[in-house]
């Protein structure tokens, strides 16, 4: 292999890589670490953001970015349980469609009129925040899971690991196909990559564009409403910041944040990274939560400088 | 084909087309049949591509119509264009570097297995099976980028042509091609047109219009010049047409200068006749003339070194020149001394000004570049001090450089005799280089020949540091540069114009001035505080001598048109000065009257002292402006040719004799 070769698996494998390293030092390290109730526990947790972050992954692969994520996630949970007192359909179809419609909206603007996206979904992020302030009356209101169906979504587990996982699982495999095997994926890729070239040959570039937001807020939308089911009510202060968590699995994982390149694996692991960082610390029992971010943050600052040597390392060649 | 009653495939009838400051299209009609491969031809910046564009669905033309068998149509997309049947390779590659090489070929058509989802292993068997068929054998998984740009264009051209089409436009197809891929363009454009495929050919490189087309359209300034059989004009009709002078000036000046590989012999004489091309084609202002002090010195040294291109500054437009140039950079006090010693590190032969007959040059320059001496280097430098911005007062000390340059004998040999500027020691990378020497003199232009992949661009790169090698070393006047630098090649005085101008180069938001004086900025200023003045006229000097077509210097440099971007590039490494220029593909792209520009540029800039390394695909201009030739072949140094030795044949035969053995 030569060094293109190298810097080119590291670049798309390089959190999976670390994540088993962390994994295996974890379980050396503490007793309690590598049991199946902690393991469990990791996923569940990473489950919600693990939708998120598939969708975000469309979006800076296409070269955007979706701030308004965060938002839609806590809209889509109140939306979710507002709805499931008229029944399991509207609980899971109101956040989906409220949602999709925001990412619609912003795809829209975005693609025909060229703002750029941080703006534009930035926008979006204080918008949908101010209106899910509305429907809860400054989050005063908290609406309870009504339907049990709904909250079986939720709750209900298969082999120790509850429903989102599989969901999550499924949509994982699903988003992979779509990338790399659709033409759909192919566009997305082209837009990311070159946005006049792809025009060029025929790339759809704004109808790409408007699809990519749309399944981020749809996917924002759905993780959300399982959250709901889990908690059995439509909380309003989670989620803030979300939106970077998100991004930075996603950077984590090997995408690009220029665009163009990346992938759903790299994604998984690096939500799962996050995860499993997270753990540790609350085994080390010392740390307070609050450090899991700066440990994350130095790790993102270190992915990131690693990627630029790594495609330059690349360019080289 | 001579079906001209034939219904037209694609029709614009009265395009036009503006965009702020210019009318790129001034009522612009062209017909395309069936059958018929059609030229498009004119200056940088005439308005090809734009009526491509118009065609193709990128623009909206403003006025006139567009039809497509028989029927009027508008495209509003690329795409639209596309499914309709009109197939297209715009002027830059532009294809998705980060994608593999299949996805690139066949985004939009991949093969679909089970499901309707894409069969990679059967998208990457058909990608490597159409690309072979183009003589490009490349693992089609990795990122296209990794290609060279030959290789890329290639696979624009398969994609191109292996969608259903009706219509196939090609925008300089051929400007980074080797001669065996233009053959095997070519045989794909004859099988096009044997189809019943229209097809228009857009080319800087008229002897492969030539070869291929039936039709031309002249394109001038945005109007239509002419439209016609291919046959019934010759190169100098056409050229004259397309510049808008008079056919016996084109003749009488342009003779040589454009169609000089049809006056050399192709025996052994070859050498003596680039003596003579360069004394009579380049025009070189001879000695005597630009030596006489008379009150017309002032005059001479604004017009100098056109008069010295063109053979007696009697040219209309009087272009000025690069002399200026230095006059306007070394002319102030303290910045003085650069040019000096760039004149200084000439001047030891003496003989080396005189064999390439200049005395013009050094009148004008007011820099004794060509002085043969210490004394006369000290005349320069007396000059240097006293020189006004353009010229007057330089004269006189300018005029003695001349004249001892003029006295000094003829002698050649002279450039052999000195110490290079840059050494480059066993550049060895794996698979790419392997113990590559090359040595630049100032005063020479080192030529860099082989055939695609053979580590020409490689071999550039790797001095100036932009390339991490395995082993081998750079000196520069005898001064190790630190490895994989560029910033200290350039500081060193070496500079490299980079072949993928899109990629390497121009930085397309900024404007035509700031894309100029970027590389300059450090030498146009003193204490980092930049000279304003000191820019607009360097900028604008480069813009005269270059005729780079822009509305203003503050135009973004994005809205040029490609062979005017070529240009800006090209005067950005020009106006730094170095000691040493490596340019890979100089003239990629640029028209018949500039490309004779650039060439003359080159060739001024190296008797002024500069060592220059020249990358070209085109034989003619390689043979033309080297006076020795390294054959490369696998990233090694295969062969040497210099002197009489430097003719298309011999680098053929070194290439291919290598090749065999
Ligand atoms: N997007 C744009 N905005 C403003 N001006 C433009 C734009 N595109 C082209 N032009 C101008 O239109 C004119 C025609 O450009 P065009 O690219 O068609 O030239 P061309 O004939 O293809 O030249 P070349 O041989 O250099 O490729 C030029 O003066 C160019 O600066
Ligand atoms: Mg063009």
């Amino acid at each position: 292999m030569n060094r293109e070769q190298v810097s080119r698996v590291l670049q798309q494998h390089g959190a999976l890589m670390v994540l088993g390293v962390l994994v295996i030092v974890g379980s050396l390290a503490f007793d309690s670490f590598a049991t199946p109730g902690n393991a469990a526990s990791v996923v569940v947790s990473s489950s919600f953001l693990a939708i998120i972050a598939i969708g975000m992954t469309f979006v800076i692969i296409s070269g955007g970015i979706d701030l308004s994520v965060g938002s839609l996630f806590v809209l889509g949970g109140v939306l979710a349980a507002y709805g499931s007192q008229y029944g399991l359909a509207v609980a899971l179809l109101l956040p989906l469609a409220v949602c999709g419609a925001v990412g619609l909206l912003q795809g829209l603007v975005i693609a025909r009129t060229g703002m750029a996206p941080f703006i534009v979904t930035l926008a979006g992020l204080l918008g949908v925040r101010g209106l899910m302030l509305a429907i809860s009356d400054e989050g005063a209101t908290t609406y309870l899971v009504k339907d049990p169906a709904f909250a079986v979504l939720g709750q209900g587990a298969v082999f120790g690991l509850s429903y989102p996982v599989y969901v999550t699982a499924a949509l994982a495999v699903a988003a992979m196909v779509l990338l790399q095997r659709t033409g759909f994926g192919q566009n997305v890729y082209a837009v990311g990559g070159n946005e006049q070239a792809a025009a060029l040959m025929g790339v759809p570039v704004a109808r790409t564009k408007v699809y990519v937001y749309v399944m981020s807020g749809l996917l924002a939308g759905l993780a959300g409403a399982l959250n709901a089911a889990r908690l059995s009510s439509g909380v309003t202060i989670l989620g803030i910041g979300l939106e970077l968590d998100a991004i930075a699995a996603v950077v984590i994982g090997g995408t690009l944040l220029t665009g163009g390149a990346g992938g759903i694996t790299g994604t998984v692991a690096g939500v799962l990274l996050l995860g499993v960082i997270q753990s540790l610390i609350n085994q080390v029992g010392s740390l307070t939560s609050a450090f899991q971010q700066v440990v994350s943050g130095v790790f993102l600052a270190l992915v990131v400088v690693a990627q630029r040597l790594l495609s330059k390392a690349q360019r080289l060649t | 084909m001579r079906r001209t009653d034939v219904e037209p495939m694609l029709e614009a009838r009265g395009i036009s087309k503006r965009f702020p400051g210019v009318l790129a299209l001034d009522g612009v009609s062209l017909a395309l049949r069936p059958g018929e491969v059609h030229a498009l031809v004119g200056e940088n910046g005439a308005g090809k591509s734009t009526l491509i564009k118009v065609f193709t669905g990128v623009y909206r033309p403003d006025g006139g119509e567009l039809r497509y068998r028989g029927a009027p149509a508008a495209f509003a997309t690329p795409m639209d264009a596309q499914r309709a049947g009109i197939s297209t390779i715009y002027q830059e590659v532009n294809l998705v570097p980060m994608m593999s090489v299949a996805r690139n070929l066949l985004l939009g058509r991949e093969p679909r297995g089970r499901l309707g989802v894409i069969d990679t292993a059967a998208m990457y068997e058909e990608a490597s099976r159409v690309l072979a068929g183009y003589g490009v054998a490349a693992d089609v998984r990795r990122p296209l980028r990794t290609l060279g740009v030959g290789a890329q264009q290639m696979v624009a051209l398969a994609r191109a042509v292996s969608v259903e089409a009706r219509v196939v436009v090609m925008d300089e197809p051929t400007s980074s091609l080797e001669p065996r891929e233009v053959e095997t363009l070519f045989g794909v454009i004859r099988r096009l047109r044997d189809a019943g495929i229209a097809v228009l050919y857009v080319s800087h490189r008229l002897d492969e219009l030539y070869q291929v087309c039936d039709q031309v359209t002249v394109l001038r300034d945005g109007r239509l010049a002419h439209t016609g059989r291919l046959a019934e004009l010759d190169r100098l009709r056409l050229i004259s047409l397309m510049l808008g002078r008079d056919l016996s000036d084109v003749r009488t000046r342009g003779l040589t200068r454009f169609s000089r590989i049809r006056h050399r012999p192709t025996d052994g004489a070859a050498a003596a006749a680039r003596v003579g091309a360069q004394g009579l084609g380049i025009h070189r202002g001879d000695a005597p003339e630009a030596n006489t002090p008379t009150p017309s010195g002032g005059a001479s040294s604004r017009g100098g070194t056109l008069g010295a291109v063109d053979g007696g500054g009697e040219r209309d437009d009087a272009v000025s020149a690069v002399a200026p140039a230095r006059v306007a950079l070394g002319g102030e006090p303290g910045e003085g001394a650069a040019g000096v010693s760039d004149g200084t590190v000439v001047a030891p032969g003496g003989g080396a000004a005189a064999a390439r007959p200049r005395g013009g040059v050094s009148t004008e320059a007011g820099v004794a570049v060509a002085s043969p001496g210490g004394e006369a280097g000290g005349g320069a430098g007396a000059g240097e001090h006293g020189a006004g911005p353009l010229g007057g007062a330089s004269t006189d000390a300018s005029t003695t450089g001349a004249v001892e340059a003029g006295g000094g004998a003829a002698e050649h040999g002279a450039v052999e005799g000195r110490a290079p500027v840059v050494q480059a020691r066993g550049l060895t990378r794996r698979h790419v280089l392997s113990a590559v020497d090359v040595d630049i003199r100032p005063g020479e232009v080192v030529g860099l020949g082989g055939l695609l992949g053979a580590g020409r661009t490689e071999t550039a790169k790797a001095i100036v540091g932009a390339l991490p090698l395995d082993g081998g070393q750079v000196l520069v006047a005898g001064a190790p540069l630190p490895k994989g630098s560029t910033a200290a090649a350039i500081r060193a005085g070496v500079s490299l114009l980079p072949e993928d101008r899109k990629a390497e180069g121009i930085i397309p938001a900024l404007s035509v001035r700031e894309n100029i004086a970027l590389a300059a900025l450090p030498s146009l200023g003193r204490a980092g505080v930049v000279s304003d003045t000191k820019i607009d006229r360097v900028v604008e000097i480069f813009m005269r001598r270059l005729r780079i077509k822009a509305a203003s210097p503050h135009q973004p440099v994005s809205e040029l048109s490609g062979g005017n971007q070529q240009k800006v590039l090209l005067a950005r490494w020009l106006a730094v000065r170095p000691r040493a220029l490596l340019l890979d593909e100089p003239t990629r792209g640029i028209d018949v009257g500039a490309k004779a520009e650039v060439q003359a540029l080159i060739d001024e800039l190296a008797e002024e002292g500069l060592g220059v390394l020249l990358i070209s695909s085109d034989l003619e201009e390689l043979v033309e402006g080297a006076d020795r030739i390294l054959v490369l072949r696998e990233g090694a140094v295969v062969g040497e040719l210099s002197g009489d030795e430097v003719t298309e044949e011999r680098i053929m035969a070194t290439i291919a004799e290598q090749s065999d053995g």
